[in-house]
């Protein structure tokens, strides 16, 4: 009998350890996603410059969820915009905004951000100065919810990591071992 | 969310206060004083699924009097503030084991209010496991909180800056 608790104890332990470290794992992984979509070309690094806008777009295309014959009677809406800036005596002209392609943009994002920009004449753009014709409207776009996981994911590792540790620290003896007994 | 948060801050403020004053009664007057009573007592408490949890202490008195002179008090207290159930039963043991009828043990008493004593003081370590659950629970109010932002397009649409 004391040997399958003994079998049970330690298969539990284990089962309990490979648990936290899938989770601190999927946790690396999460907060991964952000930090290589701050570094990738060195964003960080990009200037900032005023750009002319050239054109606005509100574009209905057709809904890839629906069936094909219905596919334009709920069309997405697409906000398509062209800028020109001038950076190191030259100009470039460019159409991206940066959206984070791993997000929904739906097509009241799209609406509100073409009526954001069609009265407008010039927007603030970012440009990478090892590459100046690369450019986009926004510096970074961060999935906040990848830093949700992360958070979401670690939290109950560290918690046991943590009240783990106090148990080790404070042995069955050490509130005894407190008591100041007079002889 | 709310909630969420309300239950970690309760939680936590709970651990921090208990532990500071938990530190503050090393400060309090000593004296030396007598067991007269030590049992170790259980308690079984049950959950609405049935599932029962058991809770152990050590059902303790002594008498002491203030400056070791005066009218003789008696004190029940492991900890100040705090009754001291846990689930570790060894532990109650070994203070059971340490603390036999007729013992003579320091005494702490509040300075002010002699009528308060302990006989540990600044090592109950119970507050730290609050402590980490009310971060827990902040935690969890801010995950929440960052899901319900990572929806909100507006803080996208405001980082483009145009003029």
């Amino acid at each position: 009998m004391r040997t399958l608790i003994k079998i049970i104890y330690i298969v539990g332990i284990t089962a309990m350890f490979a648990f936290l470290i899938l989770l601190t794992v999927f946790a690396c992984y999460s907060i991964y996603k952000p930090i290589v979509l701050l570094t990738e070309n060195n964003k960080y690094q990009w200037e900032e410059r005023e750009a002319e806008i050239q054109k606005v777009e509100l574009e209905s295309l057709p809904n890839p969820d629906m069936p094909e014959e219905a596919s334009m009677v709920f069309p997405l809406d697409e906000c398509k915009i062209q800028y020109t800036y001038h950076y190191g005596g030259e100009y470039y002209t460019n159409t991206l905004i940066g959206l984070n392609q791993e997000k929904e943009y739906n097509s009241n994002f799209h609406n509100e951000l073409y009526k954001k920009l069609k009265d407008k004449h010039k927007v603030i753009v970012y440009v990478n100065p090892k590459n100046p014709s690369q450019s986009s409207l926004l510096k970074y776009d961060i999935d906040l919810k990848d830093i949700g996981a992360a958070i979401a994911f670690l939290i109950f590792p560290l918690l046991l990591i943590h009240w783990g540790y106090v148990g080790k620290k404070h042995p069955a003896e050490y509130l005894a071992d407190q008591l100041n007994i007079i002889p | 969310m709310i909630i969420t948060l309300i239950i970690g801050l309760v939680t936590g403020l709970f651990g921090i206060i208990i532990k500071v004053l938990d530190n503050s009664a090393k400060k309090w007057n000593r004296a030396i004083g007598t067991i007269t009573r030590s049992e170790l007592i259980e308690k079984i408490s049950e959950d609405t699924d049935g599932r029962k949890s058991i809770t152990y202490k050590v059902d303790l008195e002594y008498s002491y009097s203030k400056n070791g002179e005066g009218k003789e008090m008696v004190g029940n207290q492991l900890f100040p503030y705090v009754e001291a159930w846990s689930p570790f039963k060894q532990e109650k043991i070994k203070i059971q084991e340490k603390l036999p009828q007729g013992t003579k043990v320091e005494v702490f008493y509040k300075p002010g209010n002699s009528s308060m004593s302990c006989l540990i003081a600044g090592a109950n370590y119970f507050p730290y496991y609050f402590i980490s659950a009310g971060l827990f629970f902040v935690a969890i109010a801010v995950v929440i909180w960052i899901y319900d932002l990572s929806d909100d397009l507006t803080l996208v649409l405001d980082q483009i800056i145009a003029k």
